[in-house]
């Protein structure tokens, strides 16, 4: 049986004490393995599940629990440390940092988190290999990064979640910028590369059309009970 | 991880390079102008206080100690009066004084004036860290028409050992009054002391006198008199007096007699004391220009502060993505103030630069134009110190980007704004 990897119950996040809840939800588990699709449109309060699942804001009531560490116990510095070295994220679009050439992008996470960068015999070698499998060439790893296609840079950005192969990558709208028939192509490769790191995937999207692609679907509006 | 923020600010200003050297440029430009000015600040202290060296006091008609000073040291201005010749001696000879010079103004040379003075001058007088005077060429004179002149006034006018000249009446560089008396021959030409005796011709206390026969009711004479060098005259009078003592313990003493003298209203002055009073007013001025560089100071920095926090809204996506890599928002305030450090560090190093360029282009007119002679070759450990002071005021601007930025990120946590 797989174990879970992000286990959450009675959780529940309001912004502000007299603001509305944002986050209330009864009970999920994303097991390890995991291809997860979770339904998000805007309001659903799909950012604020990202911000508690990376860290960056830690749950009223209710517990969290990521790779069984209870996420209430950490402190914020520590959260940031827990995801620097367990999580992967890939935005919606200008993902990069634009100083930073195409190898140097992939590379970055690796400096915020020892952990990763200990993984690595050849760190470099995983990064081409992850950018040839995705199909960007040699020839493109020392060019800046608004030289590349945004399809291109969507796949920068992917390779960027999966180095050091964490255990969650978590990506939010990634393929919004992207034409149709891209966007299978781009969630098939994304899937691919997230199996042969052993990475769970989470990919939140409001487009319902590529839940098909998927194991497994979450409806966040359904689980997300707010004002009920 | 310092390191690789390092590496990331040092990246990400080259990427804005245009808008970070422009920035580095008006910092190290208002640094600069803070560094200049108090350099020819203290250089016109030294300058200004080391104009004369050892001499205990200074003696003189009644009037007020900064106007014997003006007149007797700096040749600003003139005496209201003069000594008899009889009061000179009767100082001259107390037991405490061991040399003095008496000096003689009132004439001028095409603008520079003219001290009457005997060899005691080149004996005694001393400036900056008690110096001699030396000759560059030339000897001292040793006849009553002859004249030693300062080396500005050789160099201005083009005079060389063996040049006649006449010294004209008053001290109006367009005085219509020559001393035609007396045709002076230059004998000697002093070095370069950055005082006003480069600006001085000296001659002896006869050829005042000489020059001055028949003036007594302050016009020339009607019929023209000459003077011939086989001629002795009396001296009369003189301005004033420079006083050296045997012992230093006894200058009081020296005072008291000057300033109860029952013949005639003298009056003695201690250079160190009249040196305070007049920098004193002096001081307000100088005062307003630093104050001014550093308010200069303060709007390099405020541009600063504006530049850092006008990129910090372009740079927000940046730094969301760096916190879902894993930067912490401490990391992000740590991102701002590396950058400001690192822009005013360069600043700092631009503007010594720039120092050391104005001071190798300004000095030789400054020390020709104003005697002001600048010892600015070199940046010093009060320099060092401004420096320092600069990069920590820079940084603690930078507080202002930094702390927005990490409230931001705190914000925006990973979510992208644009």
């Amino acid at each position: 049986m797989t174990q879970p990897l992000i286990r959450l119950s009675e959780l529940k996040y309001r912004w502000k004490p007299n603001l509305p809840l944002v986050i209330d939800i009864k009970e999920l588990t994303i097991f390890k393995g995991e291809k997860v699709f979770i339904y998000g449109p805007s309001g659903s309060g799909k950012t604020t599940l990202l911000g508690l699942f990376g860290g960056v804001i830690s749950p009223d009531s209710g517990s969290l629990e990521i790779l069984g560490q209870d996420m209430k116990k950490l402190s914020s510095g520590a959260r940031d440390q827990f995801r620097a070295d367990h999580i992967g994220f890939i935005f919606q679009q200008f993902n990069l940092i634009p100083y930073l050439n195409v190898l140097e992008n992939v590379l970055l996470p690796l400096k915020f988190s020892k952990s990763k960068q200990r993984s690595l015999a050849d760190s470099t070698d995983e990064a081409r290999t992850f950018l040839s499998r995705l199909g960007i060439p040699e020839s493109h790893l020392k060019k800046k990064v608004f030289e590349l296609s945004v399809g291109q840079q969507q796949r920068v950005a992917a390779a960027r979640a999966m180095i050091g192969s964490p255990e969650i990558v978590i990506a939010d709208e990634p393929t919004s910028a992207l034409d149709a028939d891209m966007r299978d192509k781009f969630v098939d490769v994304l899937e691919e590369l997230a199996s042969s790191c052993g990475s769970t995937l989470v990919f939140v999207s409001h487009d319902h059309s590529l839940s098909r692609l998927f194991d497994r679907k979450i409806d966040l509006p359904a689980l997300n009970q707010l004002g009920r | 991880m310092l390191k690789n923020i390092f590496r990331l600010t040092l990246k990400s200003m080259l990427n804005r390079k245009v808008t970070s050297a422009l920035t580095i440029f008006s910092v190290a430009c208002s640094i600069a102008i803070l560094l200049t000015v108090r350099k020819m600040k203290d250089a016109a202290r030294s300058s200004f206080e080391s104009t004369i060296s050892d001499v205990d006091l200074i003696l003189g008609a009644r009037s007020s100690d900064i106007n014997l000073m003006l007149y007797s040291v700096f040749r600003i201005g003139n005496a209201t009066n003069n000594i008899t010749w009889q009061s000179y001696q009767d100082i001259a000879s107390r037991p405490e004084v061991d040399w003095i010079i008496p000096f003689q103004l009132g004439d001028s040379h095409k603008g520079f004036r003219v001290l009457g003075t005997t060899l005691s001058y080149f004996e005694h007088f001393k400036y900056g860290k008690g110096q001699a005077l030396q000759f560059s060429s030339g000897k001292r004179f040793s006849q009553i028409n002859e004249v030693v002149l300062g080396s500005e006034v050789a160099k201005k006018l083009s005079y060389t050992v063996g040049s006649r000249i006449y010294l004209s009446h008053g001290v109006s560089e367009a005085s219509f009054q020559e001393h035609k008396e007396i045709h002076f021959v230059v004998t000697g030409i002093l070095q370069p002391t950055g005082t006003p005796v480069d600006r001085t011709v000296h001659t002896t206390l006869e050829a005042i006198e000489a020059i001055h026969r028949g003036w007594e009711s302050g016009a020339p004479p009607l019929e023209a008199q000459t003077a011939s060098t086989s001629e002795t005259f009396s001296i009369n009078q003189i301005t004033s007096a420079m006083i050296g003592l045997k012992q230093k313990a006894t200058v009081f003493k020296v005072l008291r007699y000057i300033n109860e003298y029952s013949e005639e209203p003298l009056q003695g002055v201690m250079p160190g004391v009249a040196f305070m009073q007049l920098w004193n007013i002096v001081g307000v001025v100088e005062t307003a220009f630093v104050a001014v560089s550093y308010l200069v100071l303060l709007s390099g920095l405020i541009g600063m502060v504006t530049a850092l926090l006008t990129s910090l809204a372009e740079r927000r996506r940046e730094m969301a993505i760096l916190r879902a890599l894993g930067a912490r928002p401490r990391d992000i305030l740590l991102l701002l103030l590396v950058e400001t450090a690192a822009l005013v560090s360069f600043a700092a190093l631009l503007s010594s630069l720039f120092l050391l360029l104005a001071m190798y282009i300004l000095s030789p007119w400054l020390a020709s134009e104003f005697g002001l002679h600048l010892n600015l070759t070199e940046i010093n450990l009060d320099d060092v110190k401004i420096l320092v002071f600069v990069i920590l005021s820079g940084m603690l601007a930078g507080m202002i980007p930094a702390l927005s930025a990490y409230r931001n990120s705190l914000a925006d946590g990973l979510t992208i704004r644009t």
